[in-house]
């Protein structure tokens, strides 16, 4: 019953804002993601941000089925008559989503409440596929594990969002992790500077992903790293002693969690740090996202990220 | 430092377990996929001298703590100089019995318990205050002494003929201490040589719940050797020596039955009167002279084997001449039987003079007036005269009643449980006409002879008065039985009229700590060791617990005499191992020493010096903190650190927001 009610997004909750596990009780990942983006480009117009990079152009008589929230309400106040809004594709700005699809993204600390990481990384590049597209950028996505798995091209307008949710639904985790290779195979492909997007938990070779990073840079590219990290990864679990599995790899460590607990969480904290170290060295902007954390964090991010790039 | 428990000191294998568990630990628990375990390879490599370290702490800490529980349990305590235990009620109970004089090594066993008790005194305190109790001589009173007093009472100490009790020793231990203890500690000392039969085996075990002082045993821990001893004597069967005549005095050797023909002497003062030899477990007989009046005294004696108390057994009985018997009627075969038992000095027939025995076949002889000292009432030989019979029994105030034959057929005797060789040849005996012998009012008797299916057939029994009468189920016929025609008539009889009918044993013999009547005008009775106690006739004396021959004075002459001899079963060295002692003694708890080196230690052990389990057990619980707080550490003091990461702005985990957009303002700004 309680579920019901709060996987039910009324008109003073905005999808955006949910938390992963309501978000994923309201339906598919089309729903979700539209449902999550409407109620982010709803808070806006009651932000600060009104600079949103689609930009107002002229207006035009109204007809039937364009969509109300476009009439100009004052516009009408003064004239009478219902004209719609028209909004200049700005820029053209080409994304490119690279989502790792590997089998620790599949992974959830509380299955039963709290969606994998990969769920959470799906959800995110569908929302930002959306907001992109509807700004007339081209989105293009490339999930790999540690190969490339699905690589949609880089591609406009509306319908191009159903390739992308189609080709995004349809993933699911496994294999281990090589970001490194993806990222540089697909950047040496790429001839036109654009912004990647990196939605992973970076459980990866650090050396080899920060020197693909660093060649994006190189090659002009924008960047924006999101690094979705399930908070069961923050701290060890609450028994004395463990076998724990890479499901990875299948390595195993015998851990007295007793002993390790304190050191565990210095490492995690040490590993992000050097994260943000790097990626504050190189322009990159880096983002720690909790899977259970609503993603609004995540779209505010690319927001100022699409800002700054005009 | 001394354990009062140091068998628990085994427990220290325990220490084991921590070892075990450290080593172990690394491989057990639940397998649990867990992605970041790039996180967990990088927080063991870089923390692991630490985790090294914590673990052998942990393990340290373990370990004490076992050690210091292992060492509580075992109750050290300090030992502090000189005697510096709390004042202290000791119950010594000093095991004098007989069996206590056996020779093991070269030292009495006495001995060595009376070494074990000075021990006990020599360290007591001036507030100790203790009683001792003689396992031996359990009618003297223990009162409550110091140690000074105790000491001098132990070392006047000696083996006592009288048999202990040790589990009434420890009861009445445990009531004096109860009763006089008052605020001291209490403790029982049980010195004995743990002779098997000491000890009450079929008394209850003391209830759950009731506390018992502290029992510290010391005994031996060897086994008994081998002992030979004379554990029963009796002269004539029970009749009084007669004057002038040649008397017969059964001896029984008990004990090892690896020996035989063992040297057997009769000494009466200081001469061998007779001698014989004995194999053990069997009766043998000695010939005795004796006077034609007064008493006759003296021992049989066995070579001397490490037990003496028992080599030695002695005997004082009044030369008395024979009953006159009367025989009412003329029966066949039974007068012709008391006349031979007449001319050989066995009765005299009784002719005007009043008879002593009166042998009465159908009860007749019972009327008038009353002279006898002992009655044999023979059956009726018709039953036809039973009721006549039965009036006269009435009459003469015996509470038996002759009741017709309940079986048909011959009937035969039992003699396997007849300890009386001269009946033997009543085996062959048969027997037609057996009546019925029924008791009066709850009357009792003691069964003499029984009918080989249960029924009595010759039955003793008191009169108020002190006469005796004797009841034969079977007339002594030819027609009712084969007795009179064959060689068992002349025994019968002779034990009818001699050891059964008379009023008591000829044989004075008086248990250890019982009380002996003495005779009017008696002044003094003169011990074995020639000393005298003073006494006033017709009152009682308390016999001691020495062994031999002593004699009632009245004035310079004897007037009587009784021997004092030990109980038989403390020829029975057999003793009681640790198990079987623990079992014996249930709820008592005893703590055995066998060493004597050992008893000092033992002794006043719950308060010898400071007991110090209750700091250690602290100790163990205050390691136990530590223990748990050092294992607790990585995640308390990680939860409380997680507590701070929230609120640092600069923390890579919930603040990235932050750092990416500053990260990122900077990034582009500069881009």
């Amino acid at each position: 019953m309680s579920n019901t009610i709060i996987a039910t997004p009324g008109p003073a909750r905005r999808a955006d804002l949910l938390t992963p596990a309501e978000l994923a009780a309201l339906g598919g990942l089309e729903f979700v993601a539209r449902k999550v983006v409407e109620g982010f480009l709803a808070g806006l117009h009651r932000s600060p941000h009104r600079g949103f990079s689609v930009e107002f152009a002229e207006h035009r008589a109204y007809q039937p089925g364009d969509d109300l929230r476009y009439v100009d309400w004052r516009k009408f106040g003064r004239s009478d008559r219902f004209y719609i809004k028209q909004y200049e594709e700005e820029t053209n700005l080409r994304s490119y989503l690279f989502l790792d699809a590997s089998a620790s993204m599949a992974w959830s600390s509380q299955p039963e409440t709290l969606p994998t990481k990969l769920w959470y990384a799906k959800q995110l590049a569908m929302c930002l596929s959306l907001l992109l597209l509807r700004q007339g950028d081209g989105v293009g996505l490339i999930a790999f594990d540690d190969a490339i798995r699905t690589q949609i091209p880089t591609r406009g307008g509306r319908r191009h969002w159903h390739d992308l949710l189609r080709a995004t639904d349809s993933l699911e985790a496994s294999g281990r992790t090589d970001a490194a290779s993806a990222i540089q195979e697909v950047a040496s492909r790429i001839r036109r500077r654009g912004l990647v997007v990196l939605l992973s938990d970076l459980l990866v070779d650090p050396e080899a992903t920060r020197l693909s990073l660093q060649f994006l840079r190189h090659r002009g590219h924008e960047v924006l790293v999101f690094h979705i990290i399930d908070p069961g990864e923050l701290e060890l679990p609450g028994v004395s002693d463990a076998r724990f599995i890479d499901p990875e790899t299948g390595d195993e460590i015998p851990v007295s969690v007793a002993d390790l607990r304190r050191e565990y969480r210095e490492a995690v904290d040490a590993a992000l740090r050097e994260w943000q170290q790097f990626f504050a060295s190189r322009a990159i902007d880096y983002l720690v996202l909790r899977s259970d954390q609503p993603m609004v964090h995540a779209l505010r991010a690319y927001l100022r990220k699409r800002e700054r790039l005009g | 430092m001394s354990f009062l428990n140091p068998l628990l000191l085994a427990l220290g294998v325990s220490v084991a377990v921590p070892l075990i568990l450290h080593l172990l630990q690394r491989h057990q628990g639940p397998r649990l996929i867990f992605p970041a375990l790039r996180y967990l390879r990088r927080a063991e490599k870089e923390n692991a001298r630490q985790i090294k370290l914590r673990q052998l702490l942990l393990m340290a800490l373990r370990l004490a703590i076992l050690i210091l529980l292992v060492l509580a349990a075992a109750r050290p305590f300090l030992r502090q100089s000189g005697s510096g235990h709390e004042p202290t009620a000791v119950a010594i109970i000093l095991d004098n019995s007989l069996s206590s004089g056996l020779i093991q090594g070269e030292e009495r066993v006495l001995d060595q318990l009376k070494a074990r008790a000075l021990e006990t005194l020599s360290h007591a305190r001036a507030e100790d205050r203790f009683w001792v109790i003689r396992a031996g001589s359990p009618w003297e009173p223990a009162t409550m002494l110091d140690a000074a007093a105790a000491a001098e009472l132990v070392r006047d100490t000696e083996v006592s003929a009288g048999r202990a009790d040790l589990s009434a020793a420890l009861t009445r231990a445990r009531a004096l201490l109860a009763a006089g203890a008052g605020e001291r500690a209490a403790e029982i000392h049980l010195l004995t040589d743990l002779q098997a039969n000491s000890f009450d085996r079929t008394a209850p075990p003391t209830p759950r719940g009731s506390r018992n002082p502290p029992v510290i045993v010391w005994g031996p821990s060897d086994p008994a050797p081998e002992n030979v001893g004379i554990t029963a004597l009796s002269i004539d069967g029970g009749v009084a020596p007669r004057p002038g005549d040649k008397s017969t005095i059964a001896v029984r050797v008990s004990g090892a039955s690896s020996r035989s023909e063992i040297p057997l002497r009769l000494i009466l003062g200081d001469r061998t009167a007779a001698a014989a030899t004995a194999d053990p477990n069997a009766t043998t007989l000695l010939q005795l002279t004796t006077p034609s009046s007064g008493i006759v005294a003296g021992h049989v004696e066995l070579d001397p084997d490490a037990l003496r108390g028992d080599d030695r057994r002695y005997f004082a009985a009044r030369v008395q001449p024979p009953p006159a018997v009367s025989l009412a009627g003329s029966p066949a075969f039974l007068d012709d039987a008391i006349a031979v038992l007449a001319d050989a000095g066995h009765v005299r027939l009784a002719g005007a003079e009043p008879a002593d025995v009166v042998i009465a076949p159908g009860g007749l002889g019972l009327d008038g007036a009353r002279g006898w000292t002992a009655a044999i009432v023979l059956a009726p030989t018709s039953p036809t005269e039973l009721p006549a019979t039965n009036r006269r029994l009435a009459e003469a105030g015996i509470p038996w009643r002759f009741a017709p034959p309940s079986g048909t057929g011959e009937a035969r005797l039992e003699l396997a449980g007849v300890d009386d060789e001269i009946l033997a040849p009543l085996a062959d005996a048969r027997l037609r006409e057996v009546y019925e012998l029924r008791a009066e009012g709850g009357a009792d008797g003691q069964v003499r002879l029984r009918l080989q299916d249960g029924r009595p057939w010759a039955l003793q029994g008191e009169l108020p008065d002190g006469g005796r009468y004797i009841l034969v189920a079977s007339p002594l016929s030819n027609d009712a039985t084969t007795i009179p025609t064959s060689p068992a008539l002349l025994p019968l009889v002779d034990r009818l009229t001699g050891a059964w009918a008379a009023a008591r044993e000829s044989a004075n013999e008086a248990v250890p700590g019982s009380r002996w009547q003495l005779p009017a005008g008696a002044t003094e009775v003169q011990r074995p060791d020639g000393t005298r106690d003073q006494v006033e006739g017709t009152g009682q004396y308390l016999v001691p617990g020495r062994p031999g021959v002593y004699q009632i004075l009245a004035g310079d002459e004897v007037v009587d005499a009784f021997a004092v001899n030990p109980d038989p079963a403390e020829s029975e060295l057999a003793r009681l191992d640790r198990r079987a002692l623990r079992s014996t003694l249930q709820g008592w708890h005893p703590e055995w020493v066998d060493d004597p080196a050992d008893w000092v230690d033992a002794i006043y052990h719950q308060r010898l010096g400071k007991e110090i389990w209750r700091p250690l057990i602290l100790a163990a619980l205050a390691v136990l903190l530590i223990e748990g707080l050092v294992a607790a550490s990585g995640s308390t003091r990680g939860a409380g650190e997680t507590g701070r990461g929230r609120g640092e702005a600069g923390s890579p985990r919930e603040g990235m927001a932050v750092a990416a957009s500053s990260g990122g303002a900077g990034a582009t700004s500069g881009n």
